[in-house]
């Protein structure tokens, strides 16, 4: 009896693997709040403000990690799409909202389309390849027919794109229901579309998937897609949020981008990952983010080292947690 | 037979035009090339100090380079120094990103007889033969307090959002801040908050100024010595509800600040000009290469708009000539300088 | 004659190939540039040459003691992304240790030794902590790890340093840095600065490991499969720890001569990007990232191209120091691209010729 009990516990967090990461969450939060009473309470709406650009980014990273592969360029195309569609704005030639957003969706996809091509029918592996692509990005934005050495302000934008991202629904700022549909509409397209199953059926056996009729190469290029897609439409909300970009605005996001997915428990082997751990993850490194510099007033250089040290321990907390629920799992189908 | 007039002619006109040219060669700058090093590629504030070294180019005759490293890295700059010697530069003008590191790269090109001199951020005294600064940091410093708390109409509790927390500029005006502040009378009904930093970033610098407000709900003003602080320091002052409660001033870019300015939400606030900065290093520069200037303590250089330019002794034990002109951009002038700084 | 077509066409031969091309169009483009400036009436600058190449090669080298490192990391199909900031950690505990020795009333030459024992120490330290993270949790992938510990090690930077420029430049010891860097021989009329020496030394050691002994063997059938490795006696995990901890040495040896090439300066955000510079070394020298393949000749040969291109993009052409990144993204995509598609057509080549014989014999 009290075995079974152990089997059905350790088959749970299985099943489940964002409930080790919630219980970080948790504790992260009780531990900032006993130091900081309220903490939590006031800054909940900063958090969730906060976490939005890596967490789109993350959305789509999640589909590029579950075909096994990965994408570190996320922040140098967040970059070039801000740029250009921000050039292409203070020029003139465009001036709604909504095109803004379709450009940069479009300008994210189309730049991870021939990062996707070369991956899948020039077979390289992906680290180089999206290491050229953020060489590249980087390289592009500072010309003269993208930014040149101008940056774009405030006072290049159009008065409703300026500020519609931080206008205020029911006490909620819009940029955190564009998050939640981006992640509403990814998150169910993996699940219940049948391309959706794909993406996880290419990651967990390819061949099998192939024997079955999937289009391999045609998923695995589609999954490169939507994740440039994420990272152009961050580099758009980031424009409408900060109204500012310039080259290297976001360097070093990718690593925030990769932690919040491996905190959610997605396998970087490909197959398996959900998306509520993506989002627990993106949480976790928001609240890591705005709770350091409350508890260290003042020293920045602080926050950078405990930052670096909590996402490493949560990775590998989340791991072991992962690694004993697999034990007790096993030891539980032995009797 | 035609033909051979025709080319008789074409001879005898492109003798003409080059001699005509010869006729208006004497520039002074004519045959020196200036290699200018800045900080970071892509970087607005340095597209304007290029923007002075062409001015001068198109009075003087001198050709110039420019090029910054993309990640605003010690090692980038010296690769660049080193392409520009190769390349036969006359004069270096240099925006370091670390003072003392670019040192031995600098006295290298020296010993090849290139004139060093440091722009905007400085090379430490042994690499360079001459440091050209817009103002002294006890101007900038205190022209910015005064701003503030004039507007503040000298009461209550003003803040500083600087960049880093051991960004030397900064920290050397807050020091002037803090002083003139301590000691001036007139700011006996002012308080003045402990710094805080945003390390140049537009995130860090808004979530930093959203704790201080948080933190000190009386609070009159902010003091934003930094250019990429500033909008972001406003942006957040708007996004809170408290444009004209709470007013900043600092030193910003105008075209990032020209919005907050007509809001109110800042009166004044200033910057060097860095197109001037450009325009002088390129006079110096050229003026040493002709011989008819040496850096040494008490020399002047005459450039055109310019008045008083005297060489000093610096704090560091090198030489420094100082600009002394800080632009003020206020509700009327602001809008002349957008898109140039 | 086929076996002496595929010997032709390595890898490595491609790599001299493209260096004499790079050479001759800028070689060139330099002549071309003269020409201009004579006709104008102007001097010759002379930009490219042999001797100016050799002189400048320095600053494109202070990667290269990482990419040996690497190229370990890389042959066992693994990737160490924290090398950048390992190095910088190096630097910053050579940095405060010997402050922190010199205060504490150590005689000068004992408290830089000391510190320089101590940057070596700290890279291996940072490698043995990659190496047992990799080797403890595999589901983690070494890439990811490396990303994890890669932001440790830079905290720990800012941690130690802030954001203060430690400076030894006045030092006379410290000055034996700068001479690392700094220092030339003349060899036949041209001065060739000793860091190429130092490279070239561990580049022999390198590549004897690598290709004339059993570890290398090892190192390469790890890359191949680690599962027939495993089976086939390597104490995988423990030779993994070590390569690690080796690359983490080779990084803090490229910490010292950068501490050298900043005038002796040490800074808590150097050396930032450099893994990215090591790893497009050590691939476009032939290593797969997939690791089993790959040889140290490529390397050296890598190098060399890289700094060549970089010097040559930068001075004849007037690239900004930034849009010679593209190129390099560039070279880094085509060649990892370049070997597949050539394996592609002569697959291709092959089932076709095996058709024609299969129609022969029918």
């Amino acid at each position: 009896m009290d075995n079974k009990k152990k089997f059905s516990l350790g088959s749970f967090l299985m099943e489940h693997r964002e409930i080790p990461l919630i219980a970080v969450l948790v504790l992260l939060i009780i531990g900032v709040n006993l130091k900081i009473p309220g903490y939590i309470g006031s800054n909940y709406m900063n958090i969730l403000k906060n976490c939005t650009l890596n967490l789109v980014m993350a959305a789509g990273m999640l589909c590029v990690l579950l075909i096994g592969s990965i994408d570190i360029s996320v922040a140098a195309v967040l970059e070039l799409s801000a740029a250009i569609a921000g050039v292409l704005m203070r020029d003139g030639y465009i001036s709604s909202t909504f095109m803004m957003l379709v450009i940069g969706v479009g300008i994210g996809g189309t730049f991870r389309l021939i990062n996707g091509v070369l991956r899948r029918y020039g077979r390289v592996l992906p680290i180089i390849v999206t290491l050229g692509m953020t060489y590249m990005a980087r390289a592009l934005i500072p010309m003269d027919f993208i930014l040149g050495m101008n940056k774009i302000a405030r006072i290049n934008l159009t008065e409703h794109f300026k500020d519609f991202i931080l206008e205020k629904y029911m006490g909620v700022p819009l940029i955190v229901f564009i998050t939640a549909g981006v992640v509403l509409v990814i998150g169910l397209f993996l699940k219940y579309t049948k391309t959706g199953r794909s993406i996880y059926a290419v990651g967990s056996n390819s061949e099998a998937a192939e024997m079955r009729g999937v289009h391999v190469k045609g998923i695995k290029v589609l999954a490169h897609v939507i994740c440039g897609a994420t990272a152009g439409m961050s580099g758009i909300m980031r424009l409408a949020e900060y109204n500012a970009i310039e080259k290297g605005a976001a360097t070093g996001g990718e690593m925030y981008v990769i932690a919040a997915c491996v905190l959610g428990g997605v396998s970087v082997m490909g197959g398996y990952g959900k998306m509520t751990g993506v989002v627990i993850g993106a949480l976790l490194i928001a609240t890591i983010d705005s709770a350091i510099p409350q508890l260290f007033m003042g020293a920045t250089m602080m926050k950078e080292f405990f930052k670096g040290i909590l996402i490493l321990a949560a990775i590998l907390l989340n791991v072991i947690l992962q690694r004993t629920a697999e034990k007790r799992n096993l030891k539980g189908r032995n009797i | 037979m035609k033909k051979f007039l025709a080319i008789i002619l074409a001879i005898a006109m492109v003798m003409a035009i080059s001699a005509f040219a010869f006729a208006d060669d004497a520039k002074p700058g004519e045959g020196i090339t200036i290699g200018v090093v800045y900080k970071q590629s892509g970087n607005a504030y340095f597209q304007a100090g290029v923007e002075g070294f062409q001015k001068a180019a198109d009075e003087l005759g001198f050709e110039f380079m420019h090029d910054g490293p993309e990640d605003s890295s010690n090692d980038g700059q010296e690769r660049i120094i080193r392409n520009y010697m190769d390349q036969g530069v006359d004069v270096l003008a240099i925006s370091a990103n670390d003072a003392a590191g670019l040192v031995d790269v600098c006295k290298e090109a020296k010993e090849k007889g290139i004139v060093v001199l440091s722009w905007d951020a400085k090379v430490d005294p042994e690499g360079r033969d001459l440091d050209i600064e817009p103002a002294s940091s006890k101007v900038i410093g205190i022209t910015q307090l005064e701003s503030l708390a004039e507007s503040c109409g000298f009461e209550g509790k003003i803040g500083i959002v600087s960049a880093g927390a051991t960004a030397p500029n900064q920290n050397l005006w807050i020091g002037f801040i803090q002083e003139e502040f301590a000691n001036n009378e007139k700011y006996a009904n002012m308080t003045l908050l402990d710094p805080v930093y945003g390390d140049d970033d537009y995130t860090k610098s808004y979530d930093v100024t959203k704790a201080l407000l948080d933190a000190n709900p009386d609070l009159k003003g902010l003091i934003v010595p930094t250019t990429v602080g500033g909008p972001a320091v406003s942006k957040c002052i708007k996004d809170e509800g408290l444009a004209g409660q709470v007013k900043v001033t600092g030193l910003t870019l105008a075209t990032d600040m020209a919005e907050y300015i007509h809001e109110g939400i800042a009166d004044a606030t200033f910057l060097w000009n860095p197109i001037e900065l450009g325009y002088v290093s390129a006079y110096v520069g050229v003026a040493m290469v002709n011989g008819e200037f040496e850096a040494a303590e008490g020399a002047t250089i005459e450039v055109p708009g310019f008045e008083g330019l005297e060489v000093t002794a610096s704090d560091d034990g090198g030489l420094i000539l100082f600009l002394n002109k800080l632009n003020a951009f206020t509700d009327e002038t602001v809008d002349s300088w957008i898109g140039i700084l | 004659m086929k076996k002496k077509l595929s010997k032709l066409l390595r890898w490595e031969t491609m790599l001299v190939v493209l260096l004499i091309v790079l050479w001759v169009v800028f070689e060139a483009r330099d002549n071309g540039l003269d020409a201009a400036l004579i006709a104008k009436g102007r001097k010759a600058k002379d930009v490219f040459n042999f001797s100016k190449m050799l002189n400048g090669m320095g600053v494109y080298m202070l990667y290269s003691f990482m990419a040996l490192g690497m190229a370990l990391i890389l042959g066992m199909g693994d990737i160490d992304i924290s090398v950048g900031a390992s190095a910088t950690l190096s630097a910053s505990v050579m940095g405060i240790s010997y402050r922190a020795l010199i205060n504490g009333g150590t005689a000068n030459g004992t408290a830089f030794a000391i510190a320089v024992a101590a940057c070596l120490l700290t890279g291996c330290a940072c490698g043995l902590m990659n190496g047992i993270l990799v080797t403890r949790f595999r589901e983690l992938f070494p890439m990811i790890i490396t990303l994890g510990t890669q932001l440790f090690f830079r905290g720990f930077c800012y941690l130690f340093l802030g954001g203060e420029t430690l400076k030894f430049d006045g030092d006379a010891t410290w000055g034996q840095l700068k001479t690392l860097y700094n220092g030339a021989v003349t060899i036949g009329g041209y001065k060739v600065p000793t860091i190429i020496f130092w490279f070239l030394g561990f580049a022999l050691i390198f590549f004897v490991f690598l290709h004339l002994t059993t570890g290398g063997r090892k190192l390469f059938a790890i890359g191949e499969n680690r599962t027939a490795a495993l089976y086939s006696g390597i104490r995988v995990d423990r030779f993994e720890l070590l390569m690690f901890v080796i690359c983490g040495m080779m990084a803090a040896i490229s910490a010292l001569f950068y501490v050298g090439s900043a005038s002796a300066t040490v800074r808590a955000d150097a050396m930032t990007g450099y893994e990215m510079y090591a790893i497009a070394v050590v691939v476009l020298g032939g290593f797969s990232t997939a690791g089993g393949k790959g040889n140290i000749i490529g390397v050296i040969l890598s190098v060399i191209i890289f700094g060549v291109m970089k010097k040559g993009l930068g001075t004849l052409y007037g690239f900004a120091d930034s849009t010679v990144n593209l190129a390099v993204g560039l070279v880094l995509i085509v060649a990892s691209l370049l070997p597949n598609v050539m394996e592609d057509i002569s697959n291709r080549i092959r089932v076709k010729r095996q058709h024609v014989t299969i129609k022969a014999t029918e």
